[in-house]
């Protein structure tokens, strides 16, 4: 449950970045491309309305978030990202000014490989972002081809290799961490059960030796009850049985300062959520 | 708490025999009330012994050098939260001078701190309760031979 909640968390988290990346980044992406004369508008306003309505999405939905959810909000605005670098890094190839090709592509396989909610979810999206960059390389003019740096399109495979490698690992970590609080919050409550335990049978044992000893009394003093007294003996053999087996996780529980001055009185209040009574 | 103490100068009740009221006693000091009388009515109307039961440190105090003519003291570890203890009513009775045979009775695991400070003590024996009735008698039966 625990680990639950945090992949939720983490993933809630991640794809709000995601969102937020997205409508900066293309808000100054949009800015740059003013010098661009044909650059439409467009393709910016699309990807950072999504970005920006995603936000608001997963702001409403945070009490409620899922993996599920950051998931798919995240993709969602993935693929806002591509359509709209898709589009726009057409526009910038054919400015015939000097251009470094698919920055953003290289940026975002980079990012998503720290903001990727799930393993399947970032894999898609750095892919996504190398074949963007190698589709639209062919679907370019071949003279504006032959203008790009030397390696690309193909250096985007390097980044996508990369983000590849870092989103496992990242990945790998955040599950190993989950799977540590996981076994903490159980050896955490499986102390609190043997601290509960030890404390029904120290509770339990002065109860039982005060049964043990007036049905010894009673013994002496009158031969009309043994049969009922019999049955009271194997009564407290089994409560001490239950008491010997309640004491066996003892070993479980480690007393801190103070614990060991609690006694029944206040065992009445942890035990049966009742006020303290006198013994 | 009731002071439920039954002290060794007191006069003996009409169902305890003359047998049982010499000057040795079992010494039982015990926080709760209903077994601290049961085991001096055990003791006495059963084991045909004399026992004086108090119920913490401040009353076996009170009783003085008196305590100290006891033939066999029996402690409970745990006497309330925030009292004193049963191992301090130990060393209580050693510093005054006490050398016959003490027995601590626990209803706490063997974890416990209490009781494993008592363990530390040599010269000690540690009961768990709760314990048989056959086991109280022979811990009164040995101090008697």
């Amino acid at each position: 449950m625990l680990s639950g909640d945090l992949a939720a968390r983490h993933a809630w988290r991640g794809a709000f970045a995601a969102a937020v990346l997205n409508a900066a980044g293309m808000s100054a992406d949009f800015l740059l491309a003013r010098a661009v004369p044909t650059m439409p508008i467009y393709p910016y306003a699309m990807s950072v309305l999504v970005g920006i309505g995603l936000i608001v999405f997963l702001l409403i939905r945070r009490p409620r978030a899922t993996v599920r959810l950051g998931s798919a909000v995240f993709l969602v605005n993935m693929v806002a990202m591509l359509v709209a670098l898709w589009i726009t890094s057409g526009y910038w190839a054919t400015t015939g000014r000097a251009w470094t090709p698919f920055q953003a592509n290289k940026l975002g396989a980079l990012a998503v490989s720290l903001l990727a909610p799930q393993l399947g979810v970032g894999l898609a999206s750095i892919a996504g972002f190398a074949a963007m960059a190698i589709g639209k390389f062919y679907f370019l003019d071949p003279e504006i081809q032959r203008g790009f740096p030397v390696g690309e399109p193909w250096l985007i495979l390097i980044y996508a290799l990369f983000a590849g490698v870092l989103l496992i690992y990242r990945l790998r970590g955040l599950a190993l961490e989950r799977e540590m609080l996981r076994i903490q919050a159980e050896a955490a409550a499986a102390e609190q059960l043997a601290r509960t335990f030890l404390r029904v049978s120290d509770y339990s044992n002065t109860p039982i030796q005060t049964i043990a000893f007036t049905t010894e009394l009673l013994r002496a003093k009158t031969h009309d009850l043994k049969p009922t007294l019999d049955r009271l003996d194997r009564a407290v053999e089994k409560l001490t049985e239950l008491s010997h087996a309640l004491t066996r996780y003892e070993d479980a529980h480690k007393w801190s300062p103070g614990d060991e001055s609690l006694d029944a009185t206040m065992m009445d209040a942890q035990l049966f959520g009742s006020e303290p009574r006198r013994q | 708490m009731r002071p439920a103490m039954s002290s060794p100068a007191a006069a003996p009740s009409n169902d305890v025999p003359e047998s049982v009221t010499g000057t040795e006693f079992v010494l039982y000091v015990e926080d709760n009330d209903d077994l601290r009388e049961l085991v001096v009515e055990l003791v006495t109307a059963v084991l045909k012994h004399r026992c004086v039961g108090v119920g913490s440190y401040e009353e076996l105090v009170g009783l003085g050098d008196e305590a100290l003519g006891c033939s066999i003291a029996i402690l409970d570890i745990n006497l309330g939260p925030n009292q004193p203890s049963g191992i301090d009513a130990y060393r209580w009775l050693r510093d005054k001078g006490y050398s016959g045979r003490i027995v601590f009775l626990t209803g706490h695991a063997s974890t416990h701190p209490l009781v494993i400070e008592a363990h530390r003590i040599g010269d000690a024996e540690i009961f768990s309760k709760p314990i048989e009735p056959d086991r109280l008698r022979s811990i009164v039966e040995e101090v008697r031979q």
